[in-house]
């Protein structure tokens, strides 16, 4: 089969995966992917519910084997070196490469200002002369500081669905990490959040390398500059999307972005 | 920059080790107390000292009136408890549903579930010795031990009583049964092991529990068998505590072997409660 | 069912009265338990009722000696809520952090398998009488101690208290465990995909969630240990006395209870109803700490839903 990938611009890949393959117990969920998330750049996954996408992307961070009887095989290079190797520290990884969930999961017992510095203090790393500092850096980056810049001492959880996935996005943003990784952000949200996450998406991708799951074309077709589809844990297609959203090489490509399927 | 940090590892599986000797360390002290007293109480045990009648002399007594007075008691104390505790369980659970008054019950009953032991026995001392009249009778300690395992008898009733789905009483409905006849031909029926297991694991906590009838005034030393409820009595864990109370060293050895005879009542009795809901569940399904 | 009742509207009139009765037994069945609680104030409120004409409450709440079996009778209930509060610390101390690393444990680190096996194997701690705790405190574990403490006298608060904390571990690791268990996954993901450790996550993210849960856990526990009777009637001596020293003979409330009880001090007698006045003591604390700690339970499961 023809590969698309020499037709791309060459960016640098953040991420490099050779030959995925993930389960849960004795069941296969990701049959060998190869894909690259170049950096600096928006890359959406997308395909129907159960096809793997956010199994892969959870690879990406370990987050996948923290599930019981989860395993991974393959290889996955972060700037050209192994995060599997015997000797990574999946908890380094972590901090390095940061992630949105599907449903927001702000920590209920920490005001928003807590929150954002969540990473911080979870993993000892707060220089305290620098908090305020990074609060508002974070929570301006993520769009939410005009909002909740007086009430920081307030419950996360008091705030909207919408504005706890910008939360959650500027804790995210508060470890300083390289790569942003969303499992479906908006999934959870009514079409105003969802329009002000895009936006966001759109401000971050200059500064981070970021992969975003999502099950919505439109919103891939939206945000990002690259599209990769996933179909019964294969890599189908991948490609700039839009081309892939405007003459995609594979009829199963075309059958989902057409919506015969899915 | 990926390369693990081996302090932290090492602090992780630490504290792993600390939160698994948390739960190891308790069970080897339960293995220690068991063994502790199998090993000075075991030898003691003979024909003799369960067919025996209590005495001065450590070396002859027995303990057959405390032992013929703890069955007796938790005979009736379940006579007692079962039949008000599922009633209190199917008020709750098929009729009270969404009342004030199941409300208030269900509250109380979850407070009376945390009164100390030692309160039932003033209850019991004020209300069936004294104000009924019972006495110090076997019937006012099983009286007293009913209200004490009621709630534990209630919420497992429960449980029970919502294991069955309720597709079953549809079902009956839809035959023109009745809200009773669907439960006294259908529900009780299938929720029987669950409720007879829980009522068994009550009853055999109550033959252990000593202060309500310290407080009741249960006979330390009985010469005598029971005969009927009015019947004044002993109990197991009294006959215990009056040995381990005495200095001398030929009666701690006495209280040691009763203690294994309790221990080992109330194993059946757990046993008994198992076996009786896996025979009943091959018979229900 | 016959056909007569299907067909006859006059059977089913009587079907229903029936019924109407059953669930008359059924409410009745029910509100016993009311009665219990109900009996059990009204014979406290008596008995405390005719203490409390004779002394004054000044001399139940402000004297520090409680001598009410000497000739020089004295009714202040400190030394026995000293000694009770004496107990119920030591095996406070012991049994939180042994309890709540055991919830830890059980919930975040032991497989589903092991679980299943070691959760009910700790609970047997608490399904052992007290009577037995109280032996094994008397012989085993005052000699062992004595080894180390040489001038620990044989009966003691000391052995007592650590015995009532082997007993409620169970029900603070038990209790925590449902509390740690119900935390959702998210947050612990939430914590990981921070770069987050395990015991940051479980220190800064898990038990903060699971905060009340485990504060219900404990005040039942710290209840329970108030309550207990047979371990301190054994072990701890029936010496009130105003102290803090766990090396010392005391009595808590329920052994001068047990010690009354055991006695031939005649009924309607003042030393006899000094017993209901300890048990009112007795019923109002640890009936209000079990309030708390139920409110404290709702409010969890509330909040984790």
């Amino acid at each position: 089969m023809p590969t698309t990938r020499e037709r791309e611009p060459a960016r640098p890949a953040k991420f490099s995966a050779r030959g995925v393959m993930a389960f849960f117990g004795d069941k296969r969920v990701l049959h060998g992917i190869d894909l690259d998330i170049p950096a600096g750049e928006v890359t959406a996954i997308i395909g129907p519910s159960g096809c793997g996408k956010s199994t892969f992307i959870r690879c990406l961070n370990r987050m996948h084997e923290l599930i019981p009887g989860a395993r991974f095989e393959g290889t996955i290079e972060l700037d050209g070196s192994s995060i599997y190797g015997r000797e990574i520290d999946p908890v380094l990884l972590r901090r390095r490469a940061g992630m949105v969930f599907q449903k927001p999961n702000p920590f209920p017992t920490m005001s928003i200002r807590d929150n954002v510095l969540a990473g911080l203090r979870l993993t000892g790393s707060l220089d305290k002369t620098r908090a305020e500092e990074v609060v508002e850096f974070a929570l301006k980056s993520s769009a939410l500081w005009d909002e909740v810049k007086d009430r920081l001492k307030q419950p996360g959880i008091g705030l909207s669905g919408g504005q706890q996935q910008r939360l959650c996005i500027a804790r995210a943003l508060a470890v300083e990490p390289e790569v942003l990784l969303m499992d479906e952000p908006c999934s959870s949200l009514d079409p105003v959040a969802t329009a002000r996450i895009e936006d966001l998406i759109h401000e971050l991708k200059s500064r981070y390398t970021i992969a975003i799951v999502t099950h919505n074309m439109q919103q891939a077709a939206r945000v990002s500059g690259r599209t990769a589809f996933f179909l019964q844990g294969e890599l189908v297609e991948v490609g700039a999307t839009d081309r892939i959203f405007t003459a995609p090489t594979d009829s199963r490509t075309e059958d989902y972005i057409t919506g015969k399927f899915g | 920059m990926l390369t693990s940090t081996r302090r932290r590892l090492l602090r992780e599986r630490l504290f792993v080790g600390l939160c698994a000797s948390a739960v190891v360390i308790p069970l080897l002290v339960l293995a220690l107390l068991v063994g502790h007293v199998a090993l000075a109480g075991l030898g003691r045990i003979d024909w003799a000292f369960l067919s025996g009648y209590p005495s001065r002399r450590a070396a002859t007594a027995g303990i057959l009136p405390a032992m013929v007075g703890s069955l007796y008691m938790i005979a009736i104390t379940a006579a007692l408890a079962l039949p008000v505790g599922v009633g209190a369980a199917i008020f709750l659970e098929e009729y009270g549903a969404r009342s004030r008054l199941a409300a208030i019950i269900e509250v109380n009953i979850a407070n009376l579930a945390g009164v100390p032991s030692i309160i039932y026995g003033m209850l019991g001392l004020g209300v069936f010795v004294r104000l009924m009249g019972f006495g110090r009778t076997l019937i006012a300690g099983a009286a007293t031990m009913a209200l004490l395992v009621l709630p534990v008898v209630i919420v497992s009733s429960r449980e029970a009583l919502r294991t069955v789905p309720y597709a079953m009483r549809e079902a009956c409905f839809g035959l023109g049964a009745t809200k009773w006849q669907a439960i006294r031909q259908v529900v009780l029926p299938m929720a029987a092991p669950g409720i007879l297991t829980g009522t068994i694991l009550a009853v055999a906590r109550a033959i252990g529990e000593t202060a309500p009838l310290v407080v009741i005034g249960a006979l330390a030393y009985v010469t005598f068998l029971p005969t009927s409820p009015t019947s004044q009595f002993t109990a197991l864990p009294m006959q215990i505590l009056n040995w381990v109370s005495r200095p001398q060293e030929a009666f701690v050895v006495n209280a040691a072997a009763g203690i294994v005879v309790l221990l080992i009542t109330m194993l059946v009795l757990n046993l008994a409660a198992i076996l009786l809901r896996n025979r009943l569940q091959k018979r229900v399904y | 069912m016959s056909d007569a009742t299907v067909r006859s509207t006059k059977t089913r009139r009587g079907a229903g009265l029936g019924e109407r009765a059953i669930e008359l037994f059924l409410g009745a069945c029910g509100v016993l338990s009311l009665f219990t609680t109900a009996g059990i104030i009204a014979v406290l409120a008596f008995e405390t009722w005719a203490f409390f004409r004779e002394v004054p409450l000044s001399a139940f709440f402000f004297d520090t000696e409680w001598t009410p079996l000497f000739a020089d009778k004295h009714f202040g209930i400190w030394p026995l809520l000293a000694g009770t509060f004496l107990t119920s610390a030591i095996a406070i101390v012991l049994a939180l952090p042994a309890g709540l690393l055991a919830a830890i444990y059980l919930s975040e680190f032991a497989s589903a398998r092991m679980r299943r096996v070691l959760k009910p194997a700790l609970e047997l701690l608490a399904g052992v009488p007290t009577l037995v705790y109280g032996y094994f405190a008397l012989v085993l574990v005052t000699p062992l101690l004595q080894r180390v403490i040489p001038d620990l006298s044989g009966f003691n608060a000391l052995s007592s208290g650590i015995c009532i904390g082997i007993m409620i571990i169970p029900m603070i690791s038990s209790l925590s465990e449902d509390a740690i268990y119900a935390v959702p996954n998210t947050l612990r993901e939430g914590a990981y995909a921070l770069g987050a450790g395990r015991l940051a996550t479980i220190f800064r993210v898990v038990l903060p969630a699971a905060a009340s849960g485990i504060a219900a856990a404990l005040i039942l526990a710290v209840s329970r240990a108030v309550g207990e009777t047979m371990i301190v009637a054994i072990a701890a001596g029936q010496q009130p006395r105003l102290t803090l020293d766990p090396r010392v003979p005391i009595e808590t409330m329920t052994a001068y209870i047990v010690q009354v009880s055991m006695g031939d001090t005649p009924a309607d007698t003042l030393e006899y109803r000094t017993i209901f006045a300890v048990a009112a003591m007795l019923f109002v604390v640890t009936f209000a700490m079990n309030l708390v700690s139920h409110r404290l339970a709702r409010r969890f499961r509330v909040a984790s839903t």
